[in-house]
């Protein structure tokens, strides 16, 4: 069986042009079963138009997406029953509450009678609004709001999630209970897609990361495999990228750092230097105390973690259409 | 990390939590859990529409209003009216039942659905398995359930009065129809208004507009009223017969269309979205075909109707021509792999699928066809076959008509040569001066800029025409060819006085210009199916097994999945 067929969401070629504007440029991804996908890129650069490509809003101009083995363009209404799609914006309605609002969408995706009301009930249970069931959703705070739009999302149990950007304008709590909610979801065999600009929720949910600018798919992989490839990091490396703070002007520790071999400077500040050294544990130990041994006053001494942000920043350009 | 735990373990109890029910509340729950599983046969935009409506300020207030002003008007007719007190107090119900049906019903139907636009929330009504046609009759049923509701109020007056001297029952159901009737069709008006007019900004300025014309109606009805109560409303003869078979094809036929359209604008933009518009188009002329037949059996004086039938048929697809030539001529690969594979069918569908110059073909061929029928009409009615079937009768009648024909013929291929070189200019027009504009423009604004271009032509025709008369001595103001429905007629008269040769090259052009048209828009017409994916085929072979049988329904999936949501089980 070939990988197309194994996945829940692939994109085969897709492109999807607005006139002379290409918004999306032959993209090509799949999405396992039980998998969580990041989607990033700066804003412009073509997920939303292909987040509504894969939920049957729009059709690509050329290329084939599938979700779950079944054709966007050609089964639009086999596909919206197995996807659950959460765009970026809210969509309630005035004068109706919360159960009601379930209501209505398990209605609309053709549950009846017990079906439906198990489905609100174990949505209600999921997303923790069972206290909140006959408020108003107007009344709701917007991370609420939130976790209503995601049981939206899943009153139909969908198999694939579409998720655009989910954690915006999130406080702290509700975006550690939406990843909470996320990954038990991916644990439970769905397969999820999510765009967000907010890299560091995602290195935490993802299993592989997308990155996209122009419209073209620029990298795909782990954040490991992508932090590996794009910045040459990993654990077994033999160099590790060090910063060091120091209480006056670093003019004498740069000269001390240029006169050393065994040190490469990348940058430097007013009080700080950042360099390559070895990524040993004994030697950096060994080296920093040489450095206080020298007079220099150092009032930190750290490794510097390379994040998804640092992979996003050196794939992208910045650049939209 | 425990207090995640335990917080997820809560929300999995919490499933359960939501079947405590408190025993006061256990009798409406029990008669909810009878009457629950009826609701699974109505649309789910019903329900919510009624349950939004009726927790609404509006309707809350608009139907106390109408209950107090109903006793008061009892109250009231009963004390003041003195004379034909059943018809007196018939005419005050029906004016007090109009407000909530002309003007509050119109406006919640309208405000409904541009909500709908404005929240964002129809992309995620339409990315459920319900049809854009679904969503559409939902928001109407909704409509038609308040309009019941406010109906139940005045059922038992309106009863009341037939117990009364003056009334008739033809009398309630006249005002009854019309109010009803009429509500219903303001309602799918002012569906497609919100679906016309998007953004909100214009949605601020159609609403207050709305507003006023349903105002206006409202003035009209209560005016209608007026003149029920006087006693003037007259008998049902087969005047009014034709009149009011008449009005109720062209109010049902139009609402059809606009209801089509309604169902097109919330469709996505990659369906197809004007193949129903075009069919109930053809429902249209049809009936109107049918109409006009009716009423030229029915009054065998009136020998204009042929010419009458062909004029009105011009300008309805010189509007709905000038519309579909500024329609899109790509089709999305989605319509196109939807598409007949045989020639023949092809041939077919192809004049009722989107584009500008299937449109143009399409209005075209229409206008054309109502021609020929038309034609066969006035040979008919002419006698110019010594038909057997006629009776002597008949036969004299049409032979009696000889005068009509040659001025019906001629004003017969003037109109449909008009429609047909302003329909060939707005095309080539669309094609090529605004075809780049409209690509950059919203795809729904092309056929608006068509119909603008359309009328801007007509004009001009008109004004040039005017700026003849010095030449050519029409007698003709501008404003009478503005004015008038039989502009056609009215444009060519100073062209006629001219010389013949001047005749002769109009003509000329008109024929290049359409032929030129034709053969453009003939490169549109014939559409070439997409090939679809063999691996779409295979999914579609009936006696494949596949996990995903055609057909499904949505519990079966429900119940496929191993797990359900963390707050219960998927059994």
């Amino acid at each position: 069986m070939s990988q197309a067929a194994q996945a829940m969401i692939q994109l085969d070629g897709v492109t999807r042009a607005f006139g002379d504007t290409i918004a999306v440029d032959d993209v090509s991804f799949h999405v396992d079963a039980g998998e969580v996908l990041g989607f990033i890129g700066p804003n412009g650069a073509g997920k939303t138009t292909s987040m509504r490509i894969l939920s049957t809003l729009d059709t690509p101009t050329s290329g084939e997406a599938w979700v779950d083995g079944l054709s966007v363009i050609d089964d639009p209404d086999r596909v919206r029953k197995r996807m659950g799609w959460m765009p970026d914006g809210f969509g309630t309605y005035p004068n109706i509450n919360c159960e009601e609002y379930l209501d209505f969408f398990a209605r609309s995706y053709g549950l009846r009678g017990k079906n439906r009301i198990r489905a609100i009930r174990n949505v209600m249970g999921f997303t923790q609004l069972n206290q909140l069931s006959k408020k108003p959703i107007s009344g709701l705070s917007k991370g609420m709001k939130q976790r209503l739009c995601l049981g939206r999302a899943l009153i139909h149990n969908p198999k694939v999630l579409i998720l655009d950007e989910p954690a915006a304008g999130l406080d702290p709590r509700a975006r550690i209970e939406l990843r909470e909610m996320i990954l038990e979801l991916a644990n439970e065999g769905k397969s999820l897609l999510i765009s967000s600009h907010i890299l560091s929720e995602l290195a935490e949910v993802c299993d592989r990361v997308a990155i996209i600018e122009k419209g073209k798919l620029l990298a795909i992989g782990s954040v490991e495999g992508l932090l590996q490839k794009e910045m040459g990091h990993s654990a077994g490396a033999e160099l590790a990228q060090l910063e060091v703070k120091f209480m006056s002007e670093p003019s004498n520790a740069i000269q001390w750092f240029n006169s050393r071999d065994d040190v490469e400077v990348v940058s430097s500040t007013t009080d700080s230097i950042l360099f390559n050294y070895a990524a040993c544990h004994r030697r950096q130990s060994k080296f920093l105390a040489e450095l206080i041994d020298s007079k220099i006053e150092v009032y930190e001494f750290s490794e510097k973690q390379t994040s998804l942000e640092d992979v996003f920043l050196s794939v992208t350009r910045g650049e939209v259409q | 990390m425990s207090e995640q735990k335990s917080a997820i373990e809560k929300f999995r109890l919490s499933g359960d939590l939501a079947d405590s029910t408190p025993s006061s509340q256990f009798q409406i729950s029990k008669l909810d859990s009878i009457l629950d599983p009826l609701s699974d046969w109505f649309s789910s935009i019903l329900i919510k529409e009624a349950r939004q409506a009726v927790k609404s300020r509006q309707f809350v207030w608009t139907y106390v209003l109408q209950l107090v002003l109903v006793a008061v008007w009892t109250a009231m007719g009963f004390a003041w009216i003195e004379n034909d007190l059943g018809i007196g107090l018939l005419a005050g119900y029906f004016t007090i039942l109009g407000f909530p049906l002309a003007v509050i019903i119109p406006f919640s139907g309208y405000r409904s659905l541009a909500r709908e636009f404005e929240d964002g929330t129809i992309r995620l009504i339409s990315i459920t398995t319900m049809k854009p046609s679904q969503i559409v009759l939902g928001k109407l049923g909704s409509a038609l359930i308040q309009l019941v509701m406010y109906l139940a109020v005045l059922a038992p007056c309106i009863c009341f009065t037939y117990l009364l001297p003056g009334v008739g029952i033809g009398t309630i159901l006249l005002g009854l129809s019309i109010s009803v009737g009429g509500s219903v069709f303001l309602t799918i008006f002012g569906l497609f208004l919100a679906g016309s007019f998007r953004s909100r900004a214009l949605g601020v300025g159609v609403s207050v507009v709305f507003s006023i014309a349903l105002g206006f109606v409202y003035f009209l009805w209560i005016a209608f009223c007026v003149e029920m109560s006087d006693g003037r409303m007259g008998g049902f003869g087969s005047d009014e017969y034709i009149v009011a078979t008449g009005f109720i094809f062209s109010v049902g036929s139009t609402a059809l269309i606009l209801l089509a359209s309604v169902v097109a604008q919330i469709s996505f933009s990659s369906d197809n979205r004007s193949t129903w518009i075009r069919i109930v188009m053809l429902i249209q002329q049809t009936l109107f075909f049918a109409w006009i037949c009716q009423l030229i059996s029915l009054q065998p004086l009136f020998t204009d109707g042929p010419t009458i039938l062909l004029m009105v048929v011009g300008h309805y697809w010189l509007l709905m021509g000038f519309l579909m030539c500024g329609e899109s001529s790509d089709l999305s690969r989605r319509v196109r792999r939807a598409l007949p594979e045989s020639l023949f069918g092809r041939l077919f569908l192809s004049l009722l699928m989107p584009g500008s110059g299937r449109g143009f073909l399409f209005a075209l061929s229409n206008i054309w066809a109502a021609f020929l029928f038309v034609f066969c009409l006035l040979v008919f009615e002419n006698g110019l076959f010594d038909w057997p079937a006629l009776s002597d009768q008949r036969r004299g009648r049409f032979i009696g008509n000889q005068l009509a024909w040659d001025d019906e013929i001629i004003q017969m291929v003037i109109c449909t040569g008009f429609v047909t070189w302003f329909l060939s200019l707005v095309f080539l027009c669309n094609r090529y001066l605004w075809a780049r504009m409209i690509r950059k423009i919203e795809p729904g604004y092309g056929p608006v800029v068509s119909l603008f271009l359309g009328a801007a032509i007509v004009s001009l025709m008109s004004i040039t025409a005017f700026l003849m008369e010095d030449f050519f001595l029409s007698n003709y103001l501008l404003s009478d060819i503005a004015l008038s429905f039989n502009w056609y007629s009215m444009t060519f008269e100073p062209l006629s006085h001219s010389p013949i040769i001047f005749v002769v090259c109009f003509v000329i052009q008109a024929v290049i210009l359409t032929a030129v048209a034709i053969f453009f828009a003939s490169k549109d017409f014939l559409v070439v199916a997409v090939e679809t994916p063999e691996r779409v085929l295979i999914e579609r072979q009936p006696n494949k097994k596949s996990t995903l049988p055609v057909g499904e329904s949505i519990d079966e999936i429900f119940g496929e999945l191993p797990l359900g949501p963390r707050g219960g089980d998927n059994a």
